[in-house]
Formats: structure tokens, sequence, C-alpha cells
């Protein structure tokens, strides 16, 4: 007993990961989807950014520890996160870039913590925190004033009832109206260095107060954008709604069963390294390929019209409003339908039957085509699919035929008195 | 100085190592030994059932899901008959030199007006012609898939097919220049299966060890392992055909000119190159049984 409490006591203790107290860089790097949190704990994790969006590097020093389970670097901020004071100096080769100092800088997200993210900076970053104070102590007063207000009203609801019970007739009363919700979300306000550079391989390092260069702050900033851009397309199959795909590139073919009813949205895309946006969104991060590239969807296009080329001629769909329901029954799947006036929506998009080979073109406002945004729909042949493996039939009874004739004429060359095949002079 | 060579060098060069009325009666030969034989046509074969399985399972995903997108279906299939093909034309060419070594073919050619230089030519260029031979059976094969499926041959793909006979040419090469240095057909055959083999076994080793975590406070032995897989299959992408023929297809399949062009040509020096090693490679090992 008194070895087994030991094994697991050593099992347990051996589980803590061993923390070590390191100057990192926070990173809160713009991508298309929000601010992207990440840690460079050690000098060999590369920052990457994208070029023409303000990113925020902060200089700290907290606890770093090695977390197995997820194979990377975390920080325990809440034990220790001292900002360093300093300047950031960005060096492109042997040549100094820019300096920069600190700066106050705020994160709110509008629409809650999943929602887009806006960077507010300097005064402007002090303003909106207070903004943001004030307005969620506003929220928590009418929060607190509907709480009394409900009160009220469910114990005159209450007399309402006995008076009923007695053979009264009770004047019921109105439900007190809910707050409108309180969206936005803050961070608080830090200092942090904001970085807005050109595409390209930088050196970063920070200049203590007192002129000397802060150990183990030197890093790799990797400053990339887009070749290419264009429009992505999220299709999902109506009975589907769980298995959508994605039509990013210009190049690809949307095949579909025939008689299926695709729902598409449009979305502005851009083309971008695979492995400098994996590492954007996580500087520790394994994933992304060095020669391989991503679509990145930045924004929802919203005031657009798809044109269909098909069988039936010309013809254009508008954006619609559609709802996700879920099938009664055994079936047990879900279904979309078009959202009625005044039903909200889950999404809004293009309505295309397959029926043939359609070619689609998104149009904006003034009927001119989006650039990017032409794609093909075909619908497969409903062929028997043992049809697919008598093809490779062909070339073997191809082959067989030419060595029979061969050996043919090879026989034939044998009996021939002269040595030689026959016909031949 | 370009003159003195086009008059003094180039006909000592030809008459001495390169004399073409021979060359050519061997690649005659050679192409119809190969296109008599059984095994052209079973490999396309191979390579058109393949890519009817694949095929097959994306007409599955659209008849279960009711939706794919694919910017190439044939890309898969295309990464299959260039494996393939690089396989049987590496073999073939290993075979056919180690055979003609052991029965004394080779020497009694060599004793006649054809150098090693001339005879590995020879059989480089037949292979060539046999590989666009077989790609036009595989391109066919694949229009004819396309019909059947309703899956589009893309022109991009019609091109990489066609211009696949440059990595197939380097596939050659290597064959060319292992029998070169190896005398019998077998060890011959088991050397070029090992490389394609191992070129490939390489390649998954590094997708696997490049997913698998480590920490950095301390060097591990994955770390170890995974930088030797990580620079023994950069040596390999450019040492063993397999790697060209992903070039290729990735660049023309994406529609980048400025990559595709050299993704072409590169392989015909690669190519050439692993020509000049086999002949010097059969030089030192002797045209003798």
């Amino acid at each position: 007993m008194v070895l087994a409490c030991l094994v697991l006591a050593g099992t347990a203790a051996a589980q803590v990961p061993r923390r070590e107290r390191r100057f990192v860089y926070g990173v809160n790097a713009f991508a298309w989807d929000g601010y992207a949190g990440g840690l460079s704990a050690l000098p060999a994790h590369a920052i990457y950014l994208l070029a023409g969006h303000a990113s925020v590097v902060g200089a700290r020093e907290t606890l770093v520890y090695y977390w197995p389970i997820t194979g990377e670097y975390r920080a325990d901020w809440d034990s220790l996160n001292e900002p360093v004071a300093g300047t950031l100096e960005v060096w492109q080769g042997s040549r100094l870039v820019r300096e920069f100092a600190p700066l106050p800088y705020v994160i709110q997200y509008p629409d809650g913590p999943d929602g887009r993210s806006v960077l507010y900076v300097g005064a402007e970053a002090h303003r909106r925190y207070q903004a943001f104070v004030r307005g969620r102590a506003r929220y928590r007063d009418a929060l607190w004033r509907y709480s009394e207000a409900r009160r009220r009203y469910l114990e005159a609801l209450d007399r309402a009832v006995q008076v009923r019970q007695r053979g009264g007739r009770p004047q019921v009363p109105q439900p007190p109206p809910e707050p409108p919700p309180f969206r936005l979300y803050s961070t608080e306000v830090h200092q942090g260095f904001v970085l807005d550079l050109p595409p390209g391989r930088y050196r970063i390092r920070l200049r203590t107060p007192q002129g000397t260069l802060r150990p183990e702050s030197e890093r790799t900033v990797v400053v990339f954008t887009h070749r290419r851009g264009g429009v992505a397309f999220t299709i999902v199959p109506q009975r589907r709604w769980t298995v959508p795909e994605r039509a990013d590139d210009g190049g690809g073919t949307i095949y579909a069963r025939r008689g299926e009813v695709l729902y598409l949205q449009p979305q502005a895309a851009r083309e971008y390294p695979d492995l400098a946006y994996a590492r954007l969104l996580d500087p520790q991060s394994r994933e992304g390929r060095p020669d391989g590239w991503r679509w990145v969807h930045t924004a929802p296009i919203t005031r657009a019209r798809l044109e269909v080329v098909g069988p039936a001629g010309r013809t254009t769909v508008e954006l619609r409003p559609y709802r996700v329901v879920q099938v009664p029954g055994a079936a047990l799947g879900y279904e979309v339908q078009a959202a009625r006036r005044g039903q909200p929506a889950d999404f809004y998009g293009f309505s295309v039957t397959a029926e043939g080979p359609l070619r689609l073109r998104l149009l904006d406002p003034s009927g001119r085509p989006y650039p990017g945004s032409d794609r093909h729909v075909r619908v497969p042949v409903t062929a028997p699919l043992f049809v697919l493996f008598l093809i490779p039939l062909i070339p073997l009874t191809l082959g067989a035929a030419v060595v029979a004739w061969r050996r043919e004429q090879l026989e034939a060359w044998r009996q021939e008195p002269s040595g030689r095949p026959a016909g031949a002079p | 100085m370009g003159i003195l060579v086009a008059r003094r060098v180039i006909p000592v060069a030809r008459d001495r190592w390169l004399r073409w009325p021979p060359v050519a009666a061997m690649v005659r030969l050679d192409l119809l030994t190969a296109l008599t034989s059984l095994t052209p046509y079973a490999a396309a074969a191979a390579v058109l059932a393949l890519a009817a399985l694949l095929l097959q399972n994306d007409l599955h995903r659209i008849r279960e899901d009711g939706l794919l997108v694919r910017g190439e279906p044939f890309a898969l299939p295309l990464a299959a008959a260039g494996f393939l093909l690089a396989l049987v034309l590496a073999t073939w060419a290993a075979l056919a030199v180690a055979r003609d070594r052991e029965q004394g073919a080779l020497e009694l050619l060599c004793y006649g007006p054809v150098s090693p230089a001339a005879y590995l030519l020879a059989r480089l260029v037949g292979l060539v012609l046999l590989a666009a031979v077989l790609l036009l059976v595989v391109l066919g094969g694949f229009a004819l898939l396309s019909a059947a499926t309703g899956l589009h041959l893309g022109l991009r793909a019609v091109l990489v097919l066609l211009l696949m006979t440059g990595p197939l040419a380097g596939a050659a090469g290597v064959g060319l220049a292992v029998a070169g240095a190896v005398r019998r057909a077998r060890p011959a055959v088991l050397a070029v299966l090992g490389l394609a083999l191992g070129g490939m076994g390489l390649e998954v080793a590094h997708e696997v060890l490049a997913r698998l975590p480590t920490p950095d406070f301390h060097v591990s032995p994955v770390q170890v392992v995974r930088w030797a897989a990580f620079l023994l299959s950069r040596v390999t992408g450019w040492a063993l055909p397999f790697g060209y023929v992903d070039r290729l297809m990735g660049a023309v399949l994406r529609g980048d000119a400025a990559q595709a062009l050299p993704a072409a040509l590169v392989p015909w020096l690669y190519a050439a190159v692993l020509l000049a090693l086999g002949t010097v490679a059969l030089e030192r090992t002797g045209v003798r049984r």
C-alpha cells in the first residue's frame, strides 16, 4: 500500500511541468478571423505577421513551461506577467530599419469574444476601454433594474392569480422589457509594440532603457502577404448542412448529384503561404507546408448576384436568407429551408439546383463580374461502376493481341525455308 | 572557337562514341521489342485500374454527400501514373542492360561500331519513346475514364501527362546508371526497387516525423531523426525521379508558368547526367559478362 502510494506520488510529481522564468514575446497578430494571440517563448520561435495590417508584440517576463500533451510552450501569466521596458529594434540584414517605442493598446470584440476584433492604439485605446467600462456598468445597472422590475412583475402576477382564484377580475401586469444585450468585449489596456512592416524577413531585439540589449530578446520576424485574391464559395448541400465544401480556387470544379440543391455563400478570399499563415495563428504551430498555399476567407460578400448559365439559359439568382431545421422523425438530419419574413436566418446564400453542367459567376451591384468568381458545376455520369474497371482491360487486350501477332510472325519466320519471314524480300 | 568545335570535335565525337546508324537501329529494335511484349500494356492497365479505383472513390463521395469540390480530379491518378511508370521504366532499363551484359550481347556490340555511351543512349532514347507511347495510352484511358465518370480531365492534366516524359526519362536514366554500376540482373533490379521504395518510405517517414511533438528545451532523439529524414528526403527529392514528377505536377496544375518551365526541363538535364554517370560506370565495370 505504502509502495503504491509512493509510486503514485512519484508519477503525479513527474507530471507537474517544470516552469522557467523567461523573457518572451506575447504576440497579437492580425488575422482575418480576429487577432491571434500567440507566444514566442524561445529565440527559435519566429514571429509571423501580415503585411499591411497592424499587429502587436509585447515584451514580457513570465514563467514558461513545456506542455507535452500538445507539444508546445505555454506561459503561466497568472503567476508572473511583468512588462519589460525598452525599445524594439527592427533590423533587416545589417540595416536598422526602425525603432518602436511601446504604446498602449486594446483589442475589442464588438460582437462578443467569438466575433471580429478591432485594435485601438494610443489615446484611442484608453478612450475605447473607458467607453467599454462605462457601457458594461450601464448594462449591469440596467440588468439590476430589470431583475427588480421582473421580481415586482412576478409578485404582481402572483397577486393577480390570487384575485382570480377568489373570483375577482384581476389586472394582468405587463412584463418589463429586457435590456438589449451587451455584446462588446474588451481586453485591458496593455503596452506593446505596434508593428506594420512591408513584406520581408527581419530581426527584432529589445534595447533596455540602460542602452544594453536584453538577453534572449532576438527573434526572426517574417512579414508576408498574399499572392492572389479572388472569390471563394462555401457550399452547403440541402440535406447535408453539416458537411459543407469550400470552393476556394477559381480552377476548382463543383461536382454535385443530379437534382441536388446547393447553397453558395460567397466570401472575399486571399491565398497565403500555408506555413506562414499557420505560424501567424500560432508561432509554435507544427502545421503548414513550406511549399503549400492556403485560401483564407477575409469577408463575406453581401451585395452581389449570381449569374447562372446552364442548359435552361442565363438566369440571375439573388442572395437570400436561409434557416437550418432539424428533420423530424428517424432521419435525424438537417435540412436547409428558406427563412420566412420575421424568422432569423442562419446564413445567406445563393440557391442553385444541379440539373446539368452550369457556369457560375458573381456579379457586383452594377452587373460587373467579380474577378476570380467563375465556377463550373458538373453532374457526374451515373453509369454502373464496373464500366470503369473495363477500361483498364483495353490496353491489356491490345497487348495480348500484339503479343499473339508477334508470335505468329515468329512462327512463320521459323517455318520459312529461307529463314526470312513470309512476304520479306 | 565555335567553328573549330563544329568542324573538328563534333565529327570525332560522333565517329568515336555516337555513330548514329547503329544507335538508330538499336532504338528501333528496343522499341519494337518493348511494344511487342506484354509488360508495357500491363503497366498501362495497372495505371488505369488504379485511376479507376481513385475516381470511383470520388464518385462514391458525390453519391453519398451530394457534393464534391475538386481542382483536378485526375491529380491523384496522375501522381500514381508517374510513380508506377517511373518504377516500370527504371526496372526495365536496369534489367535490359544487365541481361545484355549477362548474355554477352553487350560485349558483342562493343566489338562492333558501338561504344558504351552509344549503347546507353540508344537504350535511353528507346525507353523515352516507349514512355511517350505509354503516356499516350494512359491519356486515352484517362479520356475514357473522364467520359465514363463525367469527372473533368482538364487541359493542365493533359499537359502534365505529356510533359511527364521528362521525369520518365530520368527514371530510365536511374535504371541505366544502376545497371552500369551493378553487373548482375537481379541485384540491379533489386537496387532500383530499393531506391524507389526507399525514397517513398523516406517521404512517408518525413511526413510522420514532422507531426510528432518534441520539446525544444533539450535535443530529443525525435528531433535528430526528423532532421535526418528531412535532409535525406531533400536529397532524394533531387536524386530520384519521383520528386521531379511531384514538382512538375504541382507547377503545371497550379498554372505557375514560371515554375512549370524549369520543372519540365530539369528532368531532361537529370536524365543526361544519369546517362553520363551510367556510361562512366559501364566503362569501369566493363562490358564483358
